[in-house]
Formats: structure tokens, C-alpha cells, sequence
């Protein structure tokens, strides 16, 4: 079995340099990777090479996120559209027809959206943790939504908590019932980023705009009902920011849709790499080219 | 308490983990069924552990592998050096306790970089603790020492505050690229996380005045090159070299010249930098197979 490589590359979309990691045969059918919030591809480290056999794997870094370029929240408008056209860019750039794509976090409303304007060019998704429908929303949500209804300094300032060292940690540990699954790296590496000056406003700007995915929650739902993508949901039961009803919520719009869950927290590939990577596999030889 | 990891899924997995080692907590990397062969696996700059998680990964299925942070690298407690000699044979004394402690018993033993000395200081203070010896990009010769080291030895001679300034760029991100990137085939081939985590850690308040004390003390172990000469000539362990050949520090005349002194020794080489792991793990991995066996 020829082992295949991983690349570290950057290119050039309209004015920011976006990273992606890719790997795989070029030829093979290719699979995004789309990371969440606070992390970026490094998320997908220990997945890419059980895909990179069989497929052609290509995980950016959003704007603000990882190696991107990560312009100040004076120069450049964080919205989730305005992620998403960074995207489209790189998808368009790369030349890229027809492809599935693998969601989780932030990563879903940006997925969901290339959908939505894509969809004959989607050949499926896999959403990790990446929700798409209200009742998947928990508590954990209540200070964003409180700066959604009243985007004061003071309920943006009680949001700076989220992107401490601490709070960081505890996303990876929380609901996760062995931590000694859990790699340093993935806490710290995030923690590296996020420390950089001035990626804390952006991220806030980011939390803000969270609302705009809630809005179109009901247009996602709607893009799935009408074009039926084959779908499979890999989902943390203990993620303490997306519940298990927001996966169990996909079939009710997609009746074909594959649900499964896993004993783990929100950044289930860190704990279960290995099932859920199975899983995808098992999902992905299903799907046309 | 912590759940087990059933005991079938063990070789599938890595786990973190961190053991008290004489009032040291020390953090490891474990991997693969523990009833296979051992290999202990040792680094020190920049990156320490997380050197070896890619071959871990690679190799969790065929043997079981522990990899731990020395005291004041990476995941490891940083002890005060009021309270901890931060010396290269203070860190061989609780490397070896640390080996009795997770109970390896004559492990096989890699050894990267720093891990080089400790595993020298280690193997000639307790005959026949290890099996086999893999060495990658680490010296026991003077004709070893490549550019990166000579600039640095008036600073291993005599620690002031203008040879001071020739070494403090290594814990820099330029230092970093010293370290990953300076010499390797394709710079896209390696994994940027690698060397901005290294960073990171080394960033902490207190990391410089430490990794610049151990530096210092690399002189201790020049000193020492005679006795491990002397040591591999009298014992020629079986030994594996695998080389990154445009390391600045340790470059393949290193490997050389074990290699003249270990008769049987097999020495592969890679074009690549003193962190041939990045590029070149998987071919390692199966160089280590062929010479471990399964």
C-alpha cells in the first residue's frame, strides 16, 4: 500500500492567502474539510491520512483561523458569508466539480451555505457536530444569544472568557469520559492562534454572527428537503454546545439520512478518529462520483 | 477515575498521559499493545514528544511505544531550577527512573537529538537496559557537530552575554525553521503545526532560561563523546541509523562515524533536515519494522 503525503500549501484568494492541507490521489473523488471554532484543519490532522487512499482530501483554514491570513476585524468584515465566499473562492480556484463535504462547528454554516448554492455539485455530506436546526442549540448558547438580542460592549466582553486557555481546554475535555485520549496539541495549538493579537475581536465578531446561520437554519432544512443529499451525521453525544436532537433533527428533512453517535464531547475526532473514520469510509463508497 | 481503553482497542489509539516521577510529573505519549516489543522514544529541542507522533501513529499496531517529555519540555512539569538540575544527567537520571516507573523492561530505544545523550548516559551507567538502539540525527563524534553546532560552541565554552546572542535565535521561529525546515526536500511537506506548537511552548515564561542552561550543558556531553566511543566500540550494540542528511546540527558525518565504529550498524539516509520525521516517517517506520522485525 503506497502511503500518501500530506501538503501544506497556501494560494492566493482575492486579497487573503488561504492554507489548506491537502492529500490523496489527484484523481480520486474529492472530499472538504471544513473545520469549527476555535481550531482550524489541524482538527482534521488525524482523519486526512485514514481518507487519503481512496480519496482526495483538501481542508482549509477559514479566514482568521490557522495559517489563513487573519486580517483585523477593522480591515476585513468576519461574517459567515463572507467566510463562505473565501471558500467558494478556493473551491473555484482549485477547479473543484463535484465534491463531498465534511462539516463540524463553524464549519456546517459554511458547508451548508456552499451547498445551497452548489448543490449539483455536492455528492454528499458528513456533518460532525455541525448543526443545522434549533432544538440542537443548548445552554451553552445563552450568553451569544443574549449579544445577538443586545450587542452591547458589556454582553461582547462577557464572550472574551470563551477564548481563554481554560475555556479552550475545557471544550476539548468536556464529555469526553477518558481524557487521556485528548492530545495536548489540540488545546494548545488552538490556544496559539487565538492568542494572536487581535483574533479575539474577530472571534467575537464571529460569535455575533452566529445569528446569521440561526436564520438560516430554515433555508439549510430547506435545501436538504428539496435535493435530498446523501448525508451522514457523526455526532459527540456529550457536546456540551450542539445536542444530539440536532442530529437526530437531519432525518426529518433527509428520511435517508444516517445518524450515529459516539461517547465523546464536541471534538469527537480528537476521542473516536478511528470509528467515525469508518464510518465515512463506509459512507463515502456509497456515493456517486 | 479514569475509564480503561478496552484492552482490544489499545493498538489503535494514542494515549497522553502524565506519571509522578520523583516529584516530577511527567507527560508521555503511550501507544500500541504493551505486550509487543517496547520502544522507548526520546526527544528533547524543539518539540520533544510530539516529534514522534506521526511514527507513532504509523507503528501502533506492531510494537508498543512510550514517549516522554523531559522535565521543562512540552508537557512535563518545569521544576524550579532552584529545585531541578536542568543537566543532561539529572534529565538521564529521571528518564531512567521514569522507564522503572511505567515498567519498561529492556526496551528498544530511539533517540533523537537531545535524546542522543540521555540514551548514552543511560546505557553506559546500567549495561544491557536497552535492546536495540535506533539514532536519528543525534552525535556521539566531534566530526558530528554541523554548522548550527559550531556557531554555537563558543557559547558551549563560555556562556556570556555576546555568545548568549548567538544561540537565543534557536528558540525563535527562526530557530524553528533551523530545526524543521532548513534542509528538507519541500518545505509544503512539513506540517507548520508542528514547529508553531514547538513555539508555543517554548514561548512560556521561564522556557529560555532554562533550554539556554541545558544548551550550556551540552558541553557535558562533547566531554563525554570519548567514553561513548569507547563504549560503542567495546559493545557494538545493534543499532539502526536513519538520518536526515542536511541537518545543520548533527549531519550524516554523525552517522558516519558511528557507523565506521558499529560494525553492523545500517544507516539509511534522507534528504531532509535534522527532523527527518516530517518528511520521512513512514519510510522510517518501515525501516524500523525491518530491523525490529514484528
Amino acid at each position: 500500500m503506497k502511503t500518501q503525503p500530506v501538503k501544506y500549501l497556501k494560494t492566493k484568494v482575492e486579497d487573503l492567502n488561504i492554507f489548506y492541507r491537502e492529500s490523496g490521489p489527484a484523481d480520486a473523488p474529492v472530499i472538504l474539510l471544513l473545520h469549527g471554532f476555535p481550531t482550524s484543519s489541524h482538527m482534521y490532522r488525524n482523519l486526512i491520512p485514514l481518507l487519503n487512499d481512496k480519496y482526495h482530501v483538501i481542508a482549509p483554514d477559514l479566514p482568521g483561523f490557522g495559517y489563513s491570513d487573519a486580517p483585523k476585524n477593522t480591515e476585513f468584515t468576519y461574517t459567515f458569508d463572507n467566510l463562505t465566499k473565501y471558500i467558494q473562492g478556493l473551491i473555484d480556484q482549485l477547479g473543484l466539480k463535484r465534491f463531498a463535504i465534511q462539516v463540524f462547528d463553524y464549519g456546517a454554516p459554511v458547508g451548508y451555505r456552499i451547498a445551497v448554492a452548489n448543490p449539483e455539485k455536492i455528492t454528499g455530506i458528513i456533518s460532525q457536530n455541525g448543526n443545522a436546526y434549533i432544538e440542537g442549540l443548548s445552554d451553552g448558547w445563552n450568553p451569544i444569544q443574549k449579544y445577538w438580542a443586545e450587542p452591547t460592549e458589556e454582553n461582547r466582553n462577557n464572550l472574551r472568557v470563551m477564548t481563554t486557555a481554560e475555556l479552550t481546554q475545557r471544550q476539548y475535555l468536556t464529555g469526553v469520559s477518558d481524557p487521556s485520549l485528548i492530545a495536548p496539541e489540540s488545546y494548545t495549538m488552538d490556544q496559539f492562534f487565538l492568542d494572536r493579537e487581535g483574533n479575539v475581536e474577530l472571534q467575537l465578531d464571529l460569535f455575533k454572527d452566529y445569528a446569521s446561520n440561526v436564520a438560516m437554519y430554515p433555508a439549510f432544512q430547506a435545501y436538504f428537503r428539496d435535493k435530498q443529499p446523501a448525508f451522514l451525521a457523526a455526532w459527540g453525544d456529550k457536546d456540551p454546545f450542539f445536542l444530539p436532537p440536532g442530529a437526530e433533527a437531519f432525518k426529518r428533512d433527509l428520511p435517508d439520512a444516517i445518524v450515529k453517535f459516539y461517547n465523546t464531547g464536541h471534538f469527537a475526532l480528537e476521542t473516536h478518529v478511528n470509528e467515525i473514520g469508518e464510518e465515512i469510509l463506509k459512507f463515502l463508497a456509497t456515493l456517486p462520483r | 477515575m479514569i475509564n480503561q481503553t478496552p484492552n482490544t482497542m489499545k493498538k489503535h489509539v494514542i494515549n497522553y498521559k502524565t506519571v509522578n516521577v520523583d516529584g516530577v510529573n511527567i507527560f508521555f505519549r503511550e501507544a500500541g499493545d504493551p505486550s509487543k516489543q517496547q520502544i522507548l522514544l526520546l526527544n528533547g529541542v524543539p518539540n520533544s514528544s510530539s516529534a514522534f507522533q506521526e511514527l507513532m501513529n504509523d507503528l501502533k499496531g506492531d510494537y508498543y511505544m512510550v514517549a516522554p517529555d523531559f522535565p521543562g519540555f512540552g508537557n512535563s512539569d518545569i521544576p524550579d531550577k532552584n529545585n531541578y538540575e536542568y543537566t543532561f544527567d539529572n534529565i538521564s537520571k529521571t528518564v531512567e527512573r521514569f522507564m522503572t516507573v511505567v515498567g519498561l523492561n529492556r526496551p528498544n530505544v530511539y533517540a533523537l537529538g537531545y535524546g542522543g545523550p540521555i540514551t548514552f548516559r543511560i546505557a553506559t551507567r546500567t549495561p544491557g537496559i536497552f535492546n536495540n538502539y535506533i539514532l536519528q540525527n543525534s552525535n556521539a563524534y566531534e566530526e558530528g557537530l554541523g554548522p548550527a553546532m559550531i556557531q554555537a560552541a563558543p557559547y558551549l565554552e563560555n556562556r556570556n552575554e555576546e555568545t548568549t546572542k548567538l544561540v537565543k535565535p534557536l528558540l525563535s521561529l527562526d530557530g524553528m525553521k533551523l530545526f524543521f525546515e532548513n534542509g528538507a526536500k519541500d518545505v509544503n511537506n512539513i506540517n507548520p503545526d508542528h514547529y508553531f506548537n514547538a513555539l508555543y511552548y517554548l514561548s512560556r515564561p521561564g522556557q529560555e532560561e532554562i533550554q539556554l542552561d541545558l544548551l550550556y550543558n551540552y558541553g557535558s556531553n562533547i566531554a563525554e563523546y570519548p567514553n561513548w566511543q569507547k563504549w560503542l566500540k567495546d559493545t557494538q550494540p545493534r543499532m539502526l541509523l536513519v538520518w536526515g542528511k542536511n541537518d545543520v546540527f548533527f549531519p550524516v558525518s554523525a552517522a558516519e562515524a558511528i557507523k565506521r565504529d558499529v560494525l553492523g550498524s545500517e544507516l539509511y539516509v534522507y534528504d531532509t533536515s535534522h527532523l527527518a520525521l516530517e518528511e520521512h516517517h513512514h519510510e522510517i517506520a518501515d525501516n524500523i519494522r525491518a530491523f525490529l522485525g514484528q
